[in-house]
């Protein structure tokens, strides 16, 4: 078992060392891995700065990819060849595979000696990386999606900023006002993560088991409502750009050079908007059918699995600082997350009313209504597939909503299975 | 003889290592489940029955081979037409062969990002020029800009075509001319037919290339899309593997590569020798 | 159909600058006539010869084929054929495809391509080696397709180019026979380059001697053997070569050269003798012998039957007739009357 698994590592990563007792090296300092473009990352240098800084802080490699899949090859990469970082940071969409295969040291273990109190966090995210009822990860963030928009286009359009509670209908009209020559009124991007919280608004739901589920349930009314009226946005009103305008730029760079009078995003799109001059620019809540609803966007640290328990337990304590309120509090001020821990999120560190966007609140508003999508180990492969369904049902001509939700079911099918068998 | 096999050495132990071996294993790979983060798990033939009922590997396999199709002869003859109109003794050809070697040489990373910009569908200079906004948008306009961003990067079959090409004595193109041969005739009588052996060498092995030089366009440019036209089996294994960690069906799909390329190679072989067209 | 090049000029450009390979050349060759070009190697044969196929540009002068002026005509439309030194076959063409390249680029009918070209392999006897691949022919038979090539179009000249130096000297002889009889039996015009002036004395109806791009001398063998109208012309032909010496060694006033062929020197007792010498050394080449006699600070040869001459030693007369004797100025090379 042992030699196939180098003989593997070997066919990998060219001349792994097969030395070692565990996925990760004895010696050196310890490494943490993140994904993410500059201005995201640079705030995980900062907290690893002040962590060597602490009273009993040591050196930390930061390892910084700039995307995220490249971030996933590298983590599985450097386990197969027995050479993983002792700290990554995953999202809670992707961290599943990881945990079913054995790769993760459940934080829960580290809990009491790094003193966390789980109570001082928001549930959702602890919820989320909680798998075979254990906390597997410790959650850094709890971010939703919000409606990002350009002031200064909305006041060219005579148009005032969003209000919370307002309408599908609403937004349609708002976007319908802002679409003008170049400008698009709406940028959201055909994938489940964007269509969630507007199914879940709409009263249905995206699967027949947040838990275990077993098939993609948008063939319910209020689902495919729900599909029907995004996807209406964009070939009815024709509010969304074009797929030839997406493929020539993406959403964020339309939105940054005031070709998108407002796009869906997470917290993650507030770094880069805030150095961009002259872009005048806030948040809103999502708008609301039958009810609020939000969708989690989260990230944790995860320690890799089978290392040196020394070393496990230096790297958890690096965990509990970056998440402890000094941690949190660089992060906050970084820009990219909203702090999974909730004094740090309703302090000034996070709500500093010197920055934009003008209404960070929204973000903590959202949160009561916010749900997750299913943790489980297919979960990144059938939202790839859900991405390139939803992609036709935008912008294929003759392919309808429900060519789109029949796919959706038969596509999908085989992962929900593979996932339900471990 | 025995001091040219010591002078191999280096090389046939790095090629055992860094290709034999890893090939070995991933041929052990290819009938287990593995992740990559954990053991993998023998499963016999489990891996290659999915295969066989795995739609998107068939479309792959069908890109892979529609982008052959178009890709090789585009880069054949144009590395045979830049051949031959280079080999020329003029100032602009001498100008001439550097610019065909070119492209070449730029890092695929660059030379994709290059082409990015390009082909951008609203503000790159092609879709200024000739109004293609659609390339990279419809199925098939992606499949040919791919094929097509291929063609400039011919610089080895070029250097070797001119190679070959100035290899034929210039007698033989006399006594041509003094036979009354037009340009057309020296052309389709004697150039191409001496040239045919080693042409037909180059596009065996640009068969094989094709085979896997397109990841790096379609990874960057095209990312597999649209409607997955553009995942080429390359790409395909890539993700299979790093993106859903499954190594050992990723290794299926590598084997079943090989095969494939095995294959080609067998037949295009049979073919040359039939044709007598090995030298 | 004659072949007739007038005031033929061709330079090229090297590193050292322009070189005159040509100067000048102008050269008739009358229908049905063999011209053989002789000079050394540099003389500019070679160039002249691919001037009249066409695969030169001139720089000055003109070329005319038949009557036709054909200086600024492809080669293809000169109504040439050329045998090159290498003889050139298409090395991917059976001998039968090698003979029929000029027919097929000419567009001529199948049927007859085929009938023609069994003819030409006929004619050189190269009838069983059809079907052969070039490579795998002797030297010998190489020549004879280059020959069959060029001689299946009936062209209105043959222009052929050392065609004999890559055999060995048996074969050499044979086929310089056989390329004889071919052209006179086919009666066509033909130019001649060979460096070797054998060849150029056995096989041409006329010589022409090319020395540094101009022409020396042209005129049948035996006129151009008998009365060399230079010093060049003299000391080129015959073998071995004119002797040429100084005229004060026979103790005449003025600045001429002497000239007088080794064959047609006697060795006589030395009070008859015109010029007295020391043998130096003596090479018998089969029936005859040369031999080498020092006359001041000259080496004189002498060619002489073998059995004519004793035991050759010492101080020896040499004698010869005042019809053998040639003149020519010391300073311009030319024969003086």
């Amino acid at each position: 078992m042992r030699a196939a698994r180098c003989l593997a590592a070997l066919a990998l990563v060219g001349a792994a060392a097969c030395s070692g007792t565990g996925a990760s090296p004895t010696e050196g300092p310890l490494r943490l891995q993140v994904a993410g473009e500059p201005e995201e990352t640079k705030v995980y240098g900062a907290i690893v700065e002040a962590f060597r800084r602490s009273p009993d802080g040591f050196e930390i490699d930061l390892v910084e990819v700039p995307e995220k899949d490249e971030h996933l090859a590298k983590l599985t990469t450097s386990f197969a060849g027995g050479d993983a970082p002792e700290i990554f940071l995953i999202n809670y969409r992707e961290y599943a595979q990881f945990v079913v295969r054995g790769a993760i040291e459940p934080y829960e273990g580290f809990l009491e000696t790094n003193g966390v109190e789980l109570d001082a966090y928001f549930p959702q995210p602890l919820e989320a990386f909680t798998f075979d009822g254990r906390l597997q990860c410790m959650p850094q963030n709890i971010s939703s999606l919000v409606v990002y928009f350009n002031e200064k286009l909305f006041r060219q359009a005579g148009l005032d900023p969003p209000q919370p509670g307002w309408t599908w209908e609403d937004l349609r009209q708002t976007a319908r006002t802002l679409t003008k020559g170049e400008v698009d009124g709406l940028g959201i991007e055909p994938s489940i993560i964007r269509l969630a919280p507007f199914v879940w608004s709409n009263g249905g739901e995206i699967v027949d088991d947040p838990d275990t589920p077993s098939r993609f349930t948008l063939d319910d009314p209020a689902a495919r409502e729900a599909l029907e009226y995004i996807v209406s946005l964009v070939r009815d009103d024709k509010v969304v750009p074009s797929e030839q305008e997406i493929t020539a730029q993406d959403l964020e760079t339309r939105f940054v050079t005031g070709k998108l009078g407002m796009f869906l995003s997470s917290r993650r799109d507030t770094p880069v908007l805030r150095e961009v001059l002259g872009l005048e620019w806030d948040v809103a809540a999502l708008p609301v059918a039958e009810e609020p609803a939000g969708i989690l966007h989260s990230d944790a640290y995860c320690l890799a699995a089978g290392g040196d328990a020394e070393r496990t337990a230096q790297a958890a304590r690096f965990i509990a600082f970056a998440t402890g309120r000094q941690g949190q509090t660089i992060a906050a001020l970084g820009g990219r997350t909203v702090p999974s821990l909730r004094e740090v999120a309703r302090s000034g560190a996070f709500l500093d009313p010197t920055q934009s966007p003008a209404h960070p609140e929204v973000f903590l508003q959202g949160i009561p209504a916010i749900r997750r999508t299913p943790v489980i180990a297919t979960w990144p492969e059938i939202e790839d597939l859900a991405e390139e369904i939803l992609t036709r049902a935008f912008y294929e001509e003759g392919y309808t909503i429900d060519d789109a939700i029949a796919a959706l079911e038969a596509e999908t099918q085989p992962l929900f299975e593979e996932a339900a068998e471990r | 003889m025995k001091k040219t096999g010591l002078l191999a050495l280096p090389f046939v132990v790095g090629l055992a290592a860094l290709v034999g071996l890893p090939a070995v294993a991933a041929l052990g790979l290819a009938f287990t489940e593995f992740s990559g983060v954990e053991g993998p798990r023998f499963t016999g033939s489990a891996n290659v029955s999915r295969l066989v009922a795995d739609t998107a590997f068939w479309r792959s396999l069908g890109n892979t081979l529609i982008y052959i199709v178009l890709a090789v002869p585009l880069r054949m003859v144009a590395a045979l037409g830049a051949a031959l109109l280079l080999n020329r003794r003029s100032r602009t050809a001498s100008a001439g062969r550097p610019l065909a070697y070119l492209p070449t040489v730029v890092p695929d990373v660059a030379y994709a990002l290059l082409w990015l910009w390009l082909l951008n569908p609203l503000y790159g200079p092609l879709a200024a020029i000739f109004g293609t906004a659609d390339l990279l948008v419809d199925p098939w306009g992606a499949r040919v800009s791919l094929a097509l961003l291929s063609v400039f990067q011919i610089g080895e079959a070029f250097v070797v075509a001119l190679a070959v090409r100035r290899s034929i004595p210039p007698h033989l193109y006399e006594a041509a001319a003094v036979d009354g041969a037009g340009p057309w005739f020296a052309l389709s009588r004697l150039t191409l037919p001496l040239m045919t052996p080693v042409l037909g060498l180059l596009t065996l092995r640009d068969v094989i290339l094709s085979l896997q030089v397109n990841f790096v366009p379609a990874f960057l440019l095209t990312d597999g899309g649209p409607r997955y036209a553009t995942t080429y089996l390359p790409l395909y294994v890539y993700r299979t593997a790093f993106r859903y960690f499954r190594l050992g069906y990723a290794s299926t799909i590598a084997l079943t590569m090989f095969i494939i390329t095995a294959v080609i190679v067998l037949v295009q072989y049979r073919l040359a020798r039939r044709w007598r067209l090995t030298p | 159909m004659t072949l007739r090049l007038r005031d033929v000029s061709k330079r090229f450009q090297t590193r050292a600058g322009e070189v005159k390979v040509l100067d000048g050349v102008s050269l008739e060759v009358p229908q049905g006539r063999m011209t053989v070009v002789v000079g050394p190697s540099g003389s500019g044969k070679t160039t002249l010869l691919r001037c009249v196929a066409g695969l030169e540009e001139l720089d000055g002068g003109s070329v005319e084929v038949a009557g036709r002026d054909v200086t600024s005509l492809d080669p293809g439309e000169r109504d040439v054929a050329m045998v090159f030194q290498d003889y050139a076959l298409y090395p991917h063409l059976s001998v039968r495809a090698n003979i029929a390249f000029g027919l097929r680029a000419r567009k001529v009918a199948r049927d007859q391509i085929d009938a023609k070209v069994e003819q030409a392999a006929s004619m050189v006897g190269l009838d069983a080696q059809l079907d052969r691949s070039p490579d795998r022919l002797s030297g010998g038979e190489r020549q004879r397709v280059a020959l069959a090539r060029a001689l299946v179009r009936r062209p209105a000249a043959f222009l052929l180019d050392e065609p004999l130096s890559n055999l060995d000297a048996e074969l050499r002889t044979q086929t310089r026979s056989q390329i004889r009889s071919l052209q006179r039996s086919l009666d066509t015009t033909t130019i001649y380059v060979t460096h070797d002036q054998v060849e150029a004395m056995t096989m041409g109806d006329s010589v022409a001697v090319l020395r540094a791009g101009r022409v020396e001398q042209v005129g049948p063998p035996m006129e151009l053997y008998e009365r060399p109208s230079t010093a060049f012309v003299a000391g080129f032909l015959g073998s071995p070569p004119m002797n040429l010496f100084p005229s004060r060694l026979l103790g005449r006033d003025g600045d001429q050269l002497c000239g007088v062929r080794p064959e047609r020197v006697d060795l006589v007792a030395t009070d008859d003798a015109r010029l007295h010498g020391e043998i130096a050394a003596v090479e018998p080449i089969g029936g005859e012998v040369i031999v080498h006699v020092r006359v001041g600070d000259c080496t004189l040869l002498v060619r002489r039957d073998l059995r004519g001459v004793g035991h050759l030693d010492g101080t020896v007369g040499l004698g010869f007739g005042d019809d053998d004797l040639h003149r020519f100025s010391a300073s311009s090379g030319q024969r003086l009357p």
